[in-house]
């Protein structure tokens, strides 16, 4: 190879290097903006919670959905092998904003069609909102590993005009 | 062994088949001990495979009636664990690693042969112990991933023996690693330096060092479950204040890098394989090299993508994701240097290169969907379904999968001496191909329709899942012919009786220079020392260099021993009582009649046979050694294995520290009294000075002062261990772990260091035990140099915690 080609060689590879690097700042700057501006579907732990008690004391002992303003606010409970409250109903084009947690070991929670999915672990309560633009039935399943009865988990929250 | 009495310590009468497990039991010979680590992990790989193809039959249509609900969870989770555990991992570092690493680099063994047979009889009986379950009231059935606490709560022993097995295959695969890190330090044939290795030598280094580095997390993860399951107390436990997140931090720690674990010893394989067939040498070596160091080094930075559900911080899940979309760029470094070797080569397509060319495009899908589940976003829409499964096979099936048999082709006329049938490699080939399609290609597609992963039936009526997972099906039984392929192949092979000649693919490195399958020593010649690249037979050939033949009666290998495997048989045997043994957690699981046996047994076999193992020279005739540092290879081998302890005690430290700073961990009103801390200091601080002055009489054959000196070494760690268990009895008295998180830490921590000091006590005994018995001298001090630098670790570990935990 001559000392001419050399050169241009190098010159590709320095432009591919830039314009790889390049492309990985844009992809993980795309991904923080996404991330902050439509991040409602990322769940965050909000605190500590004793598992032990979940099921006597506290918010969640009493597993409701419940109207606040023009929004709503649930507690779940995700446990083995089963969710509650079993059902939940809200109006279309309204926030919703869930805590979930759990009695036992670990569960998931995720509302098909949507982009919710939290890993909840007992000891932690995670939030997570999302606001229902169309009318229907969504199903809630669990998708972390809880044992036998794991296919089984399944709940369901009903969208209405 | 001197060459010319094969296996002297045969016992009289043994023939056949008997004769030759003797051999296998007794050996430290690196290629049957790679051997035996590729007979298991392929069997493995076969067992594994037939339990894919049954869970695949329970799932082929809608609410499938034959594996149903706890046979499939710990089917799955036997197949998830055999198949990383104990086909993928060791395949391609320890098996291949072994058998061709000290051919590759023109020597006649490892740096630790006998520590490395240990290694291979420990992996094998972690390998029994996880299944020995079976017998003691089923399998476990809590995922490959054993989430806390989850894993806590099931009752059965099998999570007991899962655990302890993980644990047992993690002592065995550091030693293996600091056995290769030594092995790659210290023994180079004259005049190799590092950037004269091939490719495949740098692979399994750099995996060797990932693994000293990475292992303590599953190591920490696995202990605090069997600690928790065993002893009640667990610093995830959220009742008491601790964080049940640690337990996916320090699991995905490992388990992560593990992943690269997986795949840089099948890259290093690719290289080989690609440029032999290409005729070509390796494009852009040095990048190649940085690319395997960078993928080890980065590799380390994105365990936490495992856990973008888990609700982590913004900013703590956009490092991760950038440091996951990093990774890709030395992962593209390797793919394109394979595509510059075969670019413009003459091809010749033979088995190995067809399964690297399948790799080449098939890892290509995995990598751009592992790139996909980076995203943060849509990792939502896809985490724990299908889509999933469908990446990590990709890249594991058809990434290292592939690569282990493109090995297995290539090498199996070195290893075994004869040539395979290229009809039934082909034919492997193709069903291996289409039957990996037709498996994960749809699985993608259920993911995305919604799948999730871990259900052992669904209900019938979702839009294509019954049509997509038929396919999937179909595809693993076209695997399983494969596989049938495969083994028809196999028994061919030996049956046509082909022999193969030294080089019948015309490599260029040393591996190619012996007869195959190689004799015991490797190579009864002396090469050159002239090193221009990573190719020495083709660079030698260019300059007209000869090799020099040795007189064979010159040469002399480790004297074979029976008790490196029966150490390894009595920490099993161990293993099986520890496992039945009661249980704190779940409450009201009591143990297996008779585990006090067990354990009495075990603990007497491993002691006994480590003794007799430290009273055996390693040689029966005094040899001199030529190492490239000069120094010895125990010195490297425990400094490489030191790393792996520092990584332990640091992430354990490191999840004290962030218990304690965020206080949660809060140190009880009454704590052990620090004046017997601070006398401990001073007895653990004396016996690392009366070490060190042993080991310098040692070198100035004073023989009467050095076992004085060891002697009052160990008596000062025995005073130093008593008083601890006494200190322990009385703080567990008035504080209980299971209430009190910072007591948790302590007990687990100081615990862990004193079973530490057990352990370093122990390798001094040995090295007392070798002078009383005069096979210590300044020629055979292995086990003294590594066990006085193993016990200077315990006591700067211990000035660590002394602060840490007495006086702040």
């Amino acid at each position: 190879m001559n000392h001419e080609e050399h050169v241009v060689i190098e010159r590709f590879e320095r432009g591919w290097l830039v314009f790889g690097i390049g492309m990985i700042v844009v992809f993980v700057v795309l991904i923080a903006y996404t991330m902050a501006n439509f991040g409602g579907s990322i769940p965050v732990g909000t605190q500590r919670i004793d598992p032990t008690k979940v099921r006597s004391e506290g918010e969640f002992a009493n597993p409701r959905i419940e109207q606040i303003g023009n929004e709503y606010v649930a507690y779940v409970q995700a446990f083995a092998f089963g969710y509650l409250p079993a059902e939940m109903r809200v109006k279309k084009d309204r926030k919703v904003t869930f805590y979930v947690t759990s009695p036992d070991v670990q569960h998931g929670f995720m509302i098909e069609r949507t982009n919710i999915n939290v890993q909840v672990i007992p000891g932690e309560v995670a939030r997570v909102s999302h606001t229902f633009r169309k009318a229907g039935e969504y199903q809630i399943i669990c998708n972390e590993y809880c044992g036998l009865g794991h296919a089984n988990m399944i709940s369901k929250i009903v969208v209405e005009e | 062994m001197a060459v010319q009495a094969p296996t002297p310590s045969k016992p009289g009468g043994l023939s056949g088949t008997l004769a030759l497990i003797w051999d296998l039991m007794t050996t430290s010979d690196h290629k049957k001990v790679g051997l035996i680590y590729l007979v298991t992990s392929f069997v493995m790989f076969g067992v594994a495979g037939l339990m894919a193809v049954a869970i695949r039959w329970q799932l082929a249509g809608p609410d499938g009636r034959f594996l149903v609900g706890d046979a499939y969870n710990q089917m799955l989770t036997l197949h998830g664990a055999t198949m990383l555990f104990f086909f993928i991992i060791p395949a391609g570092l320890s098996g291949f690693g072994n058998f061709i690493l000290p051919l590759m680099l023109g020597e006649r063994d490892v740096a630790l042969p006998r520590i490395n047979a240990f290694a291979v009889w420990l992996f094998l009986f972690s390998a029994i112990l996880i299944y020995t379950s079976l017998f003691f009231g089923g399998a476990p059935d809590v995922g490959w991933t054993f989430y806390w606490p989850f894993s806590a709560s099931r009752p059965g022993h099998g999570v007991d023996f899962f655990m302890l097995g993980v644990l047992l295959l993690g002592i065995s695969s550091l030693l293996g690693s600091a056995n290769f890190a030594a092995t790659v330090y210290n023994l180079r044939a004259k005049g190799m330096s590092l950037w004269k290795m091939p490719i495949f030598v740098w692979s399994i280094f750099a995996t060797s060092l990932l693994s000293l580095f990475a292992l303590a997390g599953i190591t920490a993860a696995s202990l605090l479950v069997f600690i928790d399951r065993k002893l009640g107390f667990s610093p995830f436990n959220a009742a008491i204040g601790g964080d049940p997140v640690l337990f996916q931090q320090f699991f995905w720690f490992y388990s992560h890098p593990a992943v690269y674990i997986m795949l840089l010893p099948y890259l290093g394989i690719a290289a080989e394989v690609a440029s032999t067939f290409a005729r070509k040498p390796v494009f852009g070596y040095r990048f190649m090299v940085f690319a395997q160091l960078g993928i080890a080094v980065v590799g380390f930075l994105v365990w936490a993508h495992h856990m973008f559900t888990v609700g982590e911080s913004l900013l703590f899940q956009l490092v991760f994701v950038f440091f996951t979309a990093l990774v890709a760029v030395p992962t593209g470094v390797k793919i394109f240097s394979l595509l510059g070797t075969l670019w413009r080569g003459h091809l010749d397509m033979r088995t190995p290169l067809l399964f690297v060319l399948g790799f080449l495009f098939n890892f290509l899908l995995g990598g751009i969907t592992g790139v996909m589940l980076a995203v943060v976003p849509f990792d939502y829409s896809v985490h724990d379904t299908y889509f999933v499964v469908g990446h990590f096979h990709n890249v594991l099936m058809a990434g290292s999968g592939f690569l282990a048999f493109a090995g297995l082709y290539y090498w199996w006329p070195k290893i075994t001496g004869r040539m395979y049938s290229e009809r039934w490699g082909k034919l492997h080939f193709w069903l291996f191909l289409v039957g990996y399609l037709l498996t994960f290609l749809p699985q993608y597609v259920l993911g995305f329709l919604g799948m999730p992963r871990r259900y052992y039936t669904y209900p019938d009526g979702n839009y294509l899942w019954n049509e997509m997972n038929l396919i999937s099906t179909i595809g693993a039984i076209t695997l399983a012919l494969g596989g049938i392929a495969w083994l028809i192949g196999v028994i061919d092979s030996f049956r046509r009786n082909q022999k193969a000649g030294d080089n019948p693919w015309g490599g260029f490195t040393l591996e190619w220079a012996t007869s195959s399958p190689p004799p015991s020593y490797n190579f009864a010649v002396n090469f050159p020392r002239f090193f221009a690249s990573e190719r020495p037979l083709y660079d030698w050939n260019k300059e007209g260099l000869e090799t020099t033949p040795v007189d064979v009666r010159d040469i002399h290998l480790p004297a074979p021993t029976v008790w490196p495997f029966m150490t390894a048989l009595g920490l099993l045997i161990m293993g099986v009582g520890m496992a039945i043994s009661p249980n704190a957690h779940p409450s009201g699981l009591s143990g297996v009649a008779g585990w006090q046996g067990w354990l009495a047994v075990g603990l007497i076999t491993f002691i006994y046979s480590l003794f007799r193992w430290a009273g055996k020279l390693e040689y029966d005739v005094p040899v001199e050694h030529h190492t490239v540092t000069n120094k010895s290879n125990a010195w490297v081998g425990m400094a490489w294995f030191i790393v792996s302890e520092i990584a332990l005690f640091g992430i354990l430290i490191a999840g004290y520290l962030y218990l304690r700073l965020s206080g949660a961990a809060q140190p009880p009103e009454e704590r052990p009294a620090i004046w017997l801390a601070l006398l401990n200091t001073f007895f653990l601080v004396a016996s690392s000075f009366t070490v060190h002055y042993a080991h310098h009489d040692l070198r100035s054959r004073k023989m009467s002062p050095l076992r004085f000196g060891l002697l009052i070494s160990i008596l000062l760690g025995t005073v130093f261990f008593l008083f601890q268990a006494y200190e322990f009895v009385a703080f567990r008295g008035h504080v209980d772990p299971a209430e009190q998180l910072w007591a948790t830490m302590f007990f687990i921590i100081v615990g862990l260091h004193g079973a530490h000091v057990v352990i370093g006590g122990t390798g001094l005994a040995l090295a007392y035990y070798q002078a009383i018995q005069k096979k210590l001298d300044d020629h055979n001090h292995g086990t003294l140099e590594g066990a006085s630098m193993y016990w200077h670790l315990v006591d700067a570990v211990w000035l660590f915690i002394v602060s840490i935990f007495y006086i702040w």
